[in-house]
């Protein structure tokens, strides 16, 4: 009795696993070689390089809620962690260039392609659109000597190596712009790479070191309460949320920088599809919900075309390259 | 006054269908993926956090948070009944838990483990609500040099606990440290031990080297034995709870592992992996049979287990009020509250009070369901242990594969555990203890970083490590740890004694 | 105790030694800005290492008198009839098995084997068995948990 009990539950079990996996292999095995006149015809997927909950993620998320009755598809977010984002960009590469595939990268693909993914090129990747744009800034405790960008270029001119400035990693998107800040400046400073941007924060509210390089998004609590002040933001303007910050151009620096989030697909999508997916983007960016969103997040809008994003990757490429090879960083 | 008010505020927001329905979830997510190995909070939180796309931000919060300590709680499980660690805190668990099962106590052992979980989550929440803005700074006075100073002394403490050789545990301590060095350079980005394999880069995951050195090699070893093994069964499953006596024994231990769990926690880095270690080597010093310790004494289990789940408390604070991760799940549980258009931080308590202490309120309530859940579950679950061991091994076999895989999704962590396992089995053979590896491994990267961050900011001058008052405490007890023993062993000696075991 | 400590104490020396010439190709030092050069700690590890090797290396000769207990023979014969060494295997075989044939249908023909074949369970309750371990695992973890698994080199031609 026991027996033929078992038995049928190993049938039933057996029956049901085929079943659902006829069923997903169904889905998945439907591959597209439609005409680029009707793109998109099938969900589109979005690759992230990190856990949820991230910065890139939550964007790549807002965009695809509300992406998806402007594309006309549903947009899937997938999260593809580890190696850096090499995993996530790996993963693209490996899918065809029709456009249902894309990456939400960061600025630290720039700096990726320079030392960790070298194996890798600029054009490996066509940028469909730029999207925000999180300028970096400087801040320093509320009890620091450093009013303004010049007491801090004064003090380090004298002190070369004695102002010590902390943020995130070691070879990151802040980690260039730091040295870039001090080589346009012609100061020395001491970098100190953290784990997590915060850390620079809580290091510099801790009297440990003299100056965080962070983000204004990630700052304006502890501005608001009172705990940091900001030097000054390497946007091109000064920023609505922070009117007294002088930009880094005003006060004698020519140093525009920013930690940019975008979407990606593979090199050598054809232009009809990166048009169709830019155009909904755009729309999707202009949405009154996505515009509330990047004003809670503290997110810039950092629209771009794909020329000009692909431009502008290929300066800071370049860019970035140099200040590798000078500072000998990742070596 | 106010306190009270939002606390009876919380109290009711809890208590909603809604909430209570997502809290359950939430902390069941936790339990299951605490329980798998290989997986942890940050597992479940990724998971969950889709979901809370478009709800409602306190059931969402507090499903969230559910799960981080559901993880921490359903954690011991596996270490007490396989061995098999599913994150860097609940090792500690299993130095007791195991050896408890062994002697057919799994009952015992998980309900120890329930007790000083629960005990232990519970009054890092209670602490929570006094001191969350007093001790919030405290975070902030931990710089690179006390960090440094902090984690050396867990070193030495865990190379302390050793019974047999304090060579071999010393060796063990720095085959961890050689394995932390494998990857990128934390300062300066340089790779180091990598002989060129892209794959190291980023170093070589803790979960890989635990399911590894434990799981697998524990699983080589006892097969080894097999005949003996296939006729251990768990036989009746009558104790699950300790009684009178055993609870007394467990109170002092579940006591101190709770205040350092939620202190230590307090401090960003690995919080709760640094609180379970210290308080089983302060649960051993302090035990009336510091013999037994690692021989499957209940004390080790409930010192371990209520410093984990202390350390989730100390850990919201610094994230709630600060808006500072202090882990990899709590940096996650941060980007789950920005995705509902939470931003934590100094004004976190100010902007959303209703938020932050429904949250709280929930943890006790989180907590309470746990311990209901697993009082009731906890006779089903022991069952499995009634398997053939020879279907277990394969399971474990299994399920560890997944876990390494699951870290890069790649194959090669799949092959590197193996080799792991081969290394836990000749290290186990030859009576090399397990523990100072995983910690070093854990804690080292953190160590040489903060090192390096102090000297850099003092100029390489080591006056960095001199200077505050908490790196003067924690030298001097690090000094206690070492000159203590030497001078007990002296005296020893003086008066004829015969010493047993240092 | 006395043989295998001597012998892990030489190995564990000759480790450290080879990690004291790698540490020592890493940059060395401290830079005039304070910043410890990356060779610092592994030098510093090494160095402890090998400290702590030599020790063991003694010990193990000073034991090898009053050997204890007697682990640690190695030997050809002894190797071969190790069940320890055959489960090894088995494990790194069926890791690469999951390479070609993917994470399903290897873990049904490793489990059913080892169940079967290894443990000696009967027919059916090896099947049963095989089919739980097998489809729960991947089930949980592909379809709950959201994680690709590894499909297999020769399979995945075959579907595609």
């Amino acid at each position: 009795m026991k027996r033929k009990k078992r038995l049928s539950f190993v049938i039933l079990m057996v029956l049901l696993c085929l079943v659902i996996s006829g069923c997903s292999s169904n889905a998945n095995g439907e591959s597209a070689k439609k005409s680029k006149a009707d793109f998109p015809n099938k969900p589109v997927t979005i690759i992230v390089n990190t856990n949820p909950g991230s910065s890139v993620d939550v964007m790549a998320r807002k965009v695809a809620s509300i992406g998806e009755k402007y594309l006309g598809q549903p947009i899937v977010v997938e999260n593809k962690p580890g190696g850096d984002g090499a995993v996530a960009m790996g993963y693209v590469l490996n899918q065809k260039n029709d456009g249902y595939t894309l990456w939400a990268g960061t600025k630290t693909l720039v700096g990726a392609l320079n030392t960790t993914l070298s194996h890798y090129k600029v054009d490996s990747f066509q940028p469909v659109i730029r999207i925000q744009d999180d300028p970096f800034a400087l801040g320093v405790s509320k009890d620091s000597p450093f009013n303004n960008l010049d007491d801090l270029i004064m003090f380090a001119k004298e002190n070369p190596g004695k102002v010590k400035i902390g943020g995130f990693g070691s070879t990151s998107a802040h980690t260039f712009a730091a040295y870039e800040f001090m080589d346009k400046a012609s100061i020395e400073m001491t970098w100190i790479p953290f784990d997590a941007g915060s850390d620079g924060i809580t290091n510099v509210m801790g009297g440990h070191i003299d100056v965080a390089h962070s983000n204004p998004s990630t700052m304006k609590q502890f501005v608001e309460s009172g705990d940091i002040k900001i030097l000054s933001v390497a946007s091109e303007e000064r920023l609505t949320d922070f009117p007294d910050v002088g930009t880094y151009k005003e006060q004698g620096i020519d140093f525009v920088d920013s930690q940019w989030r975008g979407l990606f697909v593979k090199g050598g999508t054809p232009n009809d599809i990166v048009n169709v997916l830019h155009d909904a983007l755009k729309k999707t960016m202009e949405d009154p919900e996505f515009i509330e969103y990047m004003k809670t997040s503290n997110q810039y809008d950092g629209y771009m075309n794909p020329e000009e994003f692909q431009n502008s990757i290929q300066k800071e490429y370049e860019a970035t390259k140099a200040i590798v090879e000078k500072n000998g960083i990742g070596k | 006054m106010e306190t009270i008010q939002y606390l009876v505020g919380g109290l009711a927001n809890t208590f909603t269908f809604q909430t209570l329905l997502y809290l359950i979830i939430g902390v069941l997510v936790g339990q299951i993926v605490g329980i798998l190995p290989g997986l942890g909070p940050v597992t479940g939180l990724a998971l969950l956090i889709p979901m809370t796309f478009g709800m409602d931000p306190i059931p969402a919060l507090v499903m969230l948070t559910g799960v981080y300590y559901g993880a921490m709680f359903g954690g011991a499980l596996t270490s007490i009944m396989f061995n098999t660690p599913g994150d860097a805190a609940a090792v500690v668990t299993t130095f007791d838990g195991y050896p408890l099962t062994k002697q057919g106590k799994a009952g015992l052992a998980i309900g120890t483990a329930t007790i000083g979980s629960t005990l232990g989550g519970l009054v890092s929440a209670v602490l929570i609500v006094l001191l969350a803005p007093l001790v919030a700074k405290l975070a902030l006075a931990f710089g690179p040099a006390e960090y440094t100073i902090l984690i050396a002394l867990s070193f030495l403490l865990i190379i302390g606990l050793a019974s047999k050789s304090k060579v071999k545990s010393g060796i063990s301590a720095l085959l961890g440290l050689m394995l932390a060095l494998i990857g990128q350079d934390p300062i300066t980005g340089t790779p180091r031990y990598t002989f060129g394999h892209f794959e190291l880069l980023q170093g070589i995951d803790f979960v890989v080297v635990a399911l590894g050195l434990f799981a697998i090699g524990e699983i080589i070893s006892s097969l080894e034995n097999y005949k003996e093994m296939k006729d251990q069964k768990v036989g009746k499953v009558t104790k699950i709870f300790p009684n009178k006596q055993e609870f007394k024994q467990i109170l002092g231990p579940i006591r101190n592992g709770t205040l350092i769990g939620f202190v230590v926690g307090l401090l960003p880095g690995a919080g709760a992996t640094i609180s379970s270690f210290l308080s089983y080597s302060i649960a051993k010093k302090s035990s009336k049979s510091p013999d037994s310790f690692g021989k499957g004494n209940i004390e080790g289990v409930a010192a371990s287990e209520s410093a984990n789940n202390g350390s989730v408390g100390g850990a919201m604070v610094p994230m709630l009020t600060l808006g500072i991760p202090g882990s990899n799940s709590t940096a996650v549980l941060l980007g789950g509250m920005m995705i509902l258009g939470l931003q934590p931080g100094p004004m976190f308590f100010t902007n959303y009070p209703e938020i932050a202490w429904t949250v709280i309120v929930s943890m006790f309530v989180g907590i309470i369901i746990l311990f209901l859940m697993n009082t009731l579950l906890l006779r089903g679950f022991i069952q499995i242990l009634r398997v053939p061991y020879s279907i277990l091994a394969v399971s474990i076999i299994i399920l560890a594969f997944l876990g390494a895989f699951s870290v890069n999704r790649s194959m090669f962590e799949v092959f590197l555990m193996g080799a792991f396992g081969c290394l836990g089995y000749f290290l186990k053979k030859n009576d090399y203890p397990l523990a100072p590896l995983v910690l070093t491994l854990v804690l080292g990267g953190l160590l040489e970083q903060n090192w390096r961050r102090a000297l850099s900011i003092s100029d390489g001058s080591y006056i960095a490590f001199f200077q505050s008052p908490i790196s003067i405490t924690l030298l001097v007890i690090g000094l206690l740890v070492i000159v203590i023993p030497i001078f007990k062993k002296f005296s020893k000696k003086q008066s004829g004694g015969k010493e047993i075991n240092v | 105790m006395g043989m295998t400590d001597f012998r892990s104490g030489l190995v564990l020396s000759v480790i450290s030694l080879v990690s004291i010439g790698y540490a020592l190709s890493l940059p060395q030092g401290i830079t005039n800005m304070g910043v410890l050069q990356p060779g610092v700690f592994p030098l510093f590890i090494s160095i402890g290492l090998l400290i702590f090797s030599i020790i063991l290396t003694i010990q193990g000769l000073k034991g090898k008198k009053k050997q204890t207990e007697g682990i640690g023979q190695f030997n050809m014969i002894s190797l071969l009839q190790n069940k320890s060494l055959l489960l090894i295997a088995g494990i790194f075989v069926y890791f690469t098995v999951v390479l070609f044939l993917g994470f399903l249908v290897s873990t049904i023909i490793a489990v059913f084997i080892s169940i079967h074949f290894v443990f000696k369970h009967k027919l059916s309750n090896s099947l049963f068995i095989t089919l739980i371990i097998s489809f729960g695992t991947y089930f949980i973890f592909q379809s709950f948990l959201n994680n690709k698994l590894p499909e297999g080199i020769l399979l995945t031609g075959i579907i595609q």
